[in-house]
């Protein structure tokens, strides 16, 4: 069954939310796959689900750097997408399907970011004369413009997420064997994404024993 | 200093208007205003300190109130105009690579790795609010704390920087990213693919095997992400095709 437009609604605010997190305010990590994706399955009644998209796509966020002019995938709104087509259908089946589509709205969103930059600048410079003269009015404007950029941009990202979610929602063309392929596929990618990332980061700076010392307790506390 | 905690809830929306040309420059502007406002009653001097404030600005933005904060005191303090830019230019580089050395690359991934560990080994939910709860405390303390140290200092701030326990915090938080994610790792595999049995175990680790090799022997491959999707549409393919 679709859930409601209250919950579908309750679901955009937090995907705009969550977008606005990645770059504009605060940087709280609510914009973390992981975070996104408890938040949306507790909004949906399925915890469970919005836990394991949420730590799916958080193992694919570990590869990445948001920092400065680099270019990444956003996946706060997307991960909102992927746990709504996949809440409420048994998690083995729908992940792997939830996850390549939220790496897809992923990269959606990751195109939106200079989109948005570049309108900041024309913005800019339409108040490039206030802002050399320092005129707080211009400074006051541009930003509050930006800010408002990124609140469309986080907006309509999260419209398209949840849109897409629902018309997939239970992925209805899978079948239980084809689903845990897709899945047993996803985790595989997202394992290889985080130990590339984790390596990638710790390679030059002397950190590769610290990665393999936690590997070591993870697996022992495997066995526990 | 006057407006310090209106500046500092601005700095929380710095990179809001960010561009390639001032990157967070004028969300640098937009924070000094508060701090600048004794300066209003000579409106000359006022105008100069905000455009010199909006000016090109890059570094992290948790740390970015070091450089407000030091720029705002050399400014009430009536340094000259260069000198002043001369700070901002300096303290780009420095408060970036520390910043993303701190958070980035150790904080953020390392608590993201214990967390993933913590919420699939039975914490669920409850880890992920600790998560974002004990991040936020960190990051809006040393925020906070990153304001009033650059008042503080002024034009003395690089001296300040290097003296406090942020260089040292950068390379153990990188330590820390290690470890929490090394046992995220195993955690996240088992939690997933347990009722794969022995195939399960065999695919994850060589997953996780073909990522380390990449990153290690700097293979230039499509990014993980394109590479996942490539796989996820051929699994479909292969299946749909009746195999």
């Amino acid at each position: 069954m679709s859930p409601g437009p209250g919950p579908l609604a309750e679901l955009v605010v937090w995907g705009t939310l969550a977008g606005l997190d990645l770059v504009s305010v605060l940087q709280g990590m609510l914009a973390r796959p992981l975070v996104a994706g408890t938040v949306s399955g507790w909004l949906l009644g399925d915890l469970g689900t919005g836990l394991r998209i949420g730590a799916a796509l958080e193992l694919f966020a570990l590869d990445v750097l948001p920092i400065g002019a680099a270019r990444y995938p956003d996946l706060a709104a997307a991960t909102v997408g992927a746990v709504t087509a996949a809440a409420g259908a048994g998690w083995s089946r729908v992940l792997g399907a939830s996850v390549g589509l939220g790496l897809v709205l992923g990269l959606v969103g990751g195109v939106s970011l200079p989109l948005v930059r570049r309108l900041n600048a024309r913005v800019l410079r339409a108040h490039a004369a206030g802002l050399t003269s320092g005129d707080p009015a211009a400074v006051r404007a541009v930003h509050l413009r930006g800010l408002a950029h990124d609140l469309g941009r986080s907006l309509v990202l999260a419209l398209l997420a949840v849109a897409a979610g629902v018309a997939l929602r239970g992925w209805t063309l899978l079948d239980q064997v084809t689903g845990e392929w897709l899945t047993a596929t996803a985790v595989a990618g997202g394992l290889y994404a985080a130990a590339h990332g984790a390596v990638a980061t710790v390679r030059q700076r002397g950190r590769l024993p610290w990665l393999l010392a936690g590997l070591s307790v993870g697996l022992l506390l495997l066995t526990l | 200093m006057t407006g310090s905690w209106r500046a500092f809830g601005r700095l929380l929306l710095l990179q809001a208007s960010w561009t390639y040309e001032r990157m967070q420059g004028v969300g640098m502007g937009f924070a000094a205003l508060p701090l600048l406002q004794p300066l209003r009653a000579e409106p000359e001097r006022y105008r100069a300190a905000v455009a010199r404030a909006a000016d090109y600005f890059n570094a992290n933005p948790y740390l970015a109130g070091i450089a407000l904060g030091a720029e705002a005191r050399a400014e009430l303090d009536g340094a000259p105009g260069e000198q002043v830019q001369r700070l901002r230019t300096a303290l780009c580089g420095p408060l970036g690579s520390l910043g993303d050395q701190l958070f980035w690359v150790g904080l953020v991934p390392g608590l993201a790795g214990l967390t993933l560990s913590g919420a699939t080994g039975g914490g669920g939910a409850w880890v992920v609010a600790a998560f974002v709860a004990l991040h936020n405390a960190v990051r809006l303390g040393v925020g906070y704390w990153a304001l009033r140290a650059g008042a503080a200092a002024g034009l003395g701030v690089s001296g300040a920087l290097a003296r406090s326990k942020l260089p040292l915090a950068a390379a153990y938080a990188g330590r820390f990213a290690g470890f929490g994610v090394g046992i995220a790792l195993p955690a996240v595999g088992a939690w997933f693919l347990r009722a794969g049995g022995a195939a399960g175990w065999l695919a994850a680790g060589a997953a996780a095997l073909a990522g380390a090799g990449v990153a290690r022997v700097q293979v230039r491959l499509p990014s993980p992400v394109t590479l996942t999707l490539v796989a996820l549409a051929l699994a479909l393919l292969w299946r749909w095709s009746g195999a």
